[in-house]
């Protein structure tokens, strides 16, 4: 494929309107001229990727890698909440009842090996993410749909999804929002072995700004721009080689020494340093990750609310946070009180009254129910038993291996005694998953849909809510819950999730913690970055570099 | 010697069995299973029996003994749980890059460790007898993660154009990336890499690897060589060899070293499932794609068959290693004879 003159005129018309993307540009630089085309960026990751079939990827390396190169028929931006933009599809609309939602395909897409893209392509992938067969992780995407008839192809080029009930417009979108698969490809596989297809594990077939060029094993992955994409403007860098770097020392030390350009998280104990390098800057995320602690609530010590209230009035979160996440006279943290990140900000409640940090009053809460400390030794007994218990955290995580000694200093002082224990991350996580645990220290890296469904609704037979590790059970809450999924208005399913945060946070099933920001660091003559909380290559199609700086010229 | 062998390598057979099963055994003990790993978006119980039983972990643990026993027999180890791919396959990729960095840095170990301890041997409180002993015993207790760290940290302060991690550089990748864009997707090719560009390469992301692996153990190599050596110079037949007026070198190369080398080929022996293991900590921080990183990834997502076909494996080499030193033994000392 030779660019004639020709070709590259009609190209950068076909880019024209999307030149200096949505945000103003950044420090009065000059826009990006076609000329600018080109260069490499090195992204260091920690991990391998799984592989590249949407229908069968779990992890999250490969998620973002795959959300380049194969299509889907919505993009997203973000902004206090997620907002669906033209990509396969070039518009959608809904029906009256507003639990039909029809997608209009561009006519004009093709896959990678030639194929035309179609919306049939849509309905044979969510045939396969559908079928319990294929065990597709994203199964439950189709759990709202009419199970008779989930989506209809109205014709090639339309497709027409039936949903149960009407609920959240974002999440309804993001439940038909999936990747695409090309039918002609997929449609002779097995479907229960599609994990050893090559598609998934060597060269998929896609549509999108890049495209698979080369895949080492633990080593690189790497991708490079595709001329033919439709869904989104042609990118100005030319490829993309994920470097996997399992050390984050020595991530920081290729960061330092320009192999690499980009880390895609910086500890928040390195920002002041690598903000004095002159060749990188460092771009904030957002809060995307929160600690917790959680209390078993079948264990009959935290089985009542005043004790968890008290626990919490116990634990100093601000100090927690000035001692783990302030570096450098920089405060990366906030306050949390519930498992909705604070960049949803139409439920997010600035103004929300935490219980206070009081030792003094947190230890009359447990006098009062009968907690004293009868034989002198520093910790509360009631019938002859102590208040001691076990509090876990995962191994590898040094935040939170600190986390757990000031929480067990803090509440010695009340005279509570919690034993320190460290347990293997999967091991952990399976614990938690089986309730074997008395308290844990644990983390979650948050939705931006509005769904507390798997972490705080009562289990039942349909839905065992493996997530709800505390054994938490409300019945207001599971009715809000059901209702807040139930809800298409804006206004009133606000009105919900607060009423039910706010209920979980009085009920104190875990002592919320707090919010961590993320940040990553990318070479400074790559311009034109927007950091986003939804993904670090957000819109990476819109970076460039000058071609004056440009550092790989070929 | 021939029936010697035979009968060590019959007696192996059930050895190598035993350690399947107690492999298996154990395996299977360590909480946690791989479909743990397999928590979607939204969790189904659906889902994770049905990949449970696609991994055949829902049939007895019995039954998936005998079956991994059977297929072992006939060195089939199966389909890795985490990557959509076979194990052997895995192996297959991982094992030159590890017997790459070993090799050389079994060289350095052996090369260095008996060249530094025959020194020391040869001027004993000698200076420079003080020197390799301090240089050797500081280097032996220091962890090669932390030596590795250092290296790093002092490379890219002193030479920050030199690799500090993987296989390849940013250069030959982005070159190797060029020429196949030009093959597949037909981009106009403008770049040039020869094979002594890539071999140059290569060579120097060795380097710090191979020095952080190997020089912890050619300091122990010089340890012991050192003492075995001096035990020898003091033997009559050495002094006599001096008498009858053989040169200092050929007494110390061909008589004194032949004979201080036995016990440093036990240490060979034992060195060999290292060759195949790689060092974990090592090929993580240089970011080198081998076995031992292999063996960790697959341990934290319990990936059943590849710890057991990598385990088996190492096991198996340290039965053929132990019977290599035995043998050789017999080849550098004709004292030792099997019958």
């Amino acid at each position: 494929m030779k660019i004639t003159l020709a070709r590259l005129f009609v190209f950068s018309l076909a880019v024209f309107p999307f030149w200096g993307g949505d945000g103003p540009p950044q420090g009065g630089q000059r826009r990006p001229h076609w000329k600018d085309q080109g260069d490499t960026l090195v992204v260091a990751v920690s991990g391998d990727a799984d592989g590249f079939l949407p229908i069968v990827n779990e992890q999250a390396t490969a998620g973002a890698i795959m959300d380049l190169i194969m299509p889907s028929p919505t993009h997203s931006a973000f902004d206090g909440k997620i907002l669906p933009l033209p990509s396969a599809a070039k518009s959608w609309e809904w029906d009256k009842t507003h639990t039909k939602l029809t997608y209009h395909f561009r006519k004009d897409l093709k896959w990678t090996d030639g194929v035309p893209l179609t919306a049939e392509d849509m309905a044979f992938a969510y045939k396969l993410y559908g079928d319990p067969e294929v065990a597709s992780p994203r199964q439950s995407y189709l759990e709202r749909m009419d199970p008779k008839k989930p989506f209809e192809l109205l014709d090639r080029y339309t497709i027409r999804f039936n949903f149960l009930w009407p609920y959240n417009e974002q999440t309804m979108m993001a439940h038909a929002g999936l990747n695409l698969v090309p039918k002609h490809i997929l449609e002779k596989a097995d479907k229960k072995r599609l994990l050893y297809h090559p598609l998934h594990t060597t060269k998929p077939i896609g549509h999108g700004p890049f495209r698979l060029l080369k895949w080492v094993h633990n080593e690189r992955i790497v991708i490079s721009r595709w001329r033919g994409v439709k869904t989104t403007p042609v990118p100005y860098i030319k490829r993309i080689v994920f470097k996997i770097l399992p050390e984050y020392q020595t991530q920081l030390k290729e960061l330092e020494t320009g192999k690499i350009d980009m880390m895609e998280t910086v500890q928040e104990k390195d920002l002041a340093k690598i903000r004095k390098w002159k060749h990188v800057k460092v771009y904030e995320r957002g809060y995307r990750f929160f600690d917790y602690v959680a209390w078993n609530l079948k264990n009959p010590l935290f089985k009542e609310r005043r004790v968890r209230r008290a626990l919490t009035m116990a634990i100093n979160i601000d100090g927690l946070i000035k001692a783990l996440l302030s570096f450098d006279g920089k405060v990366y943290g906030t306050k949390a009180y519930s498992t909705f990140t604070p960049e949803l900000k139409e439920y997010y409640d600035p103004k929300f009254s935490f219980l206070p940090y009081d030792p003094k009053k947190a230890r009359a809460e447990l006098e009062a129910l009968g907690w004293r400390d009868s034989d002198k030794d520093g910790v509360l007994d009631k019938d002859g038993k102590k208040f001691e218990f076990t509090l876990v955290t995962n191994s590898g995580n040094p935040r939170r291996a600190d986390a757990v000694q000031i929480i067990q200093q803090d509440l010695a002082k009340i005279g509570v005694k919690a034993n320190l224990e460290t347990r293997e991350p999967v091991t952990f996580f399976a614990d938690l998953r089986k309730k074997n645990f008395e308290a844990a220290l644990g983390g979650w890296s948050a939705g931006l849909f509005p769904d507390p469904s798997d972490l705080w609704q009562t289990p039942d037979k349909k839905h065992p809510r493996l997530f709800n590790f505390t054994s938490y059970s409300n019945p207001e809450v599971d009715k809000w819950i059901d209702e807040g999924l139930h809800t298409a208005d804006p206004v009133r399913e606000k009105e919900i999730w607060r009423k039910v945060l706010k209920q979980i946070y009085e009920d104190q099933p875990y002592t919320f913690l707090y919010w961590k920001s993320v940040h990553f660091a990318v070479h400074k003559r790559f311009r034109g970055i927007e950091p986003n909380v939804l993904s670090v290559l957000y819109r990476v199609w819109d970076w460039w570099v000058p071609k004056a700086e440009h550092k790989v010229k070929y | 010697m021939f029936a010697y062998i035979l009968r060590r390598v019959l007696t192996s057979i059930p050895l190598l069995f035993l350690l399947a099963t107690l492999l298996f055994i154990l395996i299977h003990m360590v909480p946690g299973d791989p479909s743990d790993l397999h928590i979607g978006d939204r969790f189904s119980p659906e889902y994770v029996a049905q990949i449970k039983k696609n991994m055949g972990l829902d049939q007895p643990v019995i039954v998936q003994y005998g079956k991994w026993l059977r297929n072992v027999a006939i060195f089939d180890f199966g389909e890795s749980f985490a990557n959509s791919r076979t194990v052997s396959s895995l192996v297959l990729e991982a094992l030159p890059n590890t017997l790459l960095l070993s090799g050389i840095s079994l060289v350095l170990i052996f090369g260095l460790g008996v060249m530094m301890g025959v020194i020391s041997a040869v001027r004993q409180y000698h200076p420079s007898d003080f020197i390799l002993t301090l240089v050797s015993l500081f280097l032996y207790s220091m962890p090669s993660f932390w030596l590795a760290l250092m290296l790093i940290l002092l490379s890219a302060r002193f030479f920050p154009s030199w690799p500090l991690s993987g296989m390849v550089g940013e250069e030959v990748i982005n070159k190797m990336a060029a020429i196949q864009e030009a093959k597949e997707f037909g981009e106009p090719l403008t770049v040039h890499l020869s094979t002594w560009e890539v071999f140059l390469d290569r060579a120097r992301h060795l380097v710090m690897p191979a020095f952080a692996l190997g020089i912890a153990g050619a300091a122990g190599v010089a340890r012991f060589t050192r003492s075995s050596m001096l035990e020898i110079i003091r033997q009559d037949f050495i002094r006599t060899a001096r008498a009858k007026g053989v040169s200092g070198r050929v007494v110390i190369l061909k008589h004194a070293l032949r004979n201080g080398l036995i016990p440093v080929i036990t240490l060979l022996g034992l060195y060999l499932p290292f060759l195949v293991s790689g060092a974990v900590l090592i090929e993580s921080i240089f970011a080198w794609p081998g076995m031992g990183r292999l063996i960790v990834t697959a341990i934290n997502q319990r990936d059943y068959p590849v710890i057991m076909a990598t385990s088996l494996l190492l096991a198996f080499l340290v039965v053929v290693g132990n019977l290599l030193a035995d043998i050789l033994y017999a080849v550098v000392d004709p004292r030792i004879r099997y019958d």
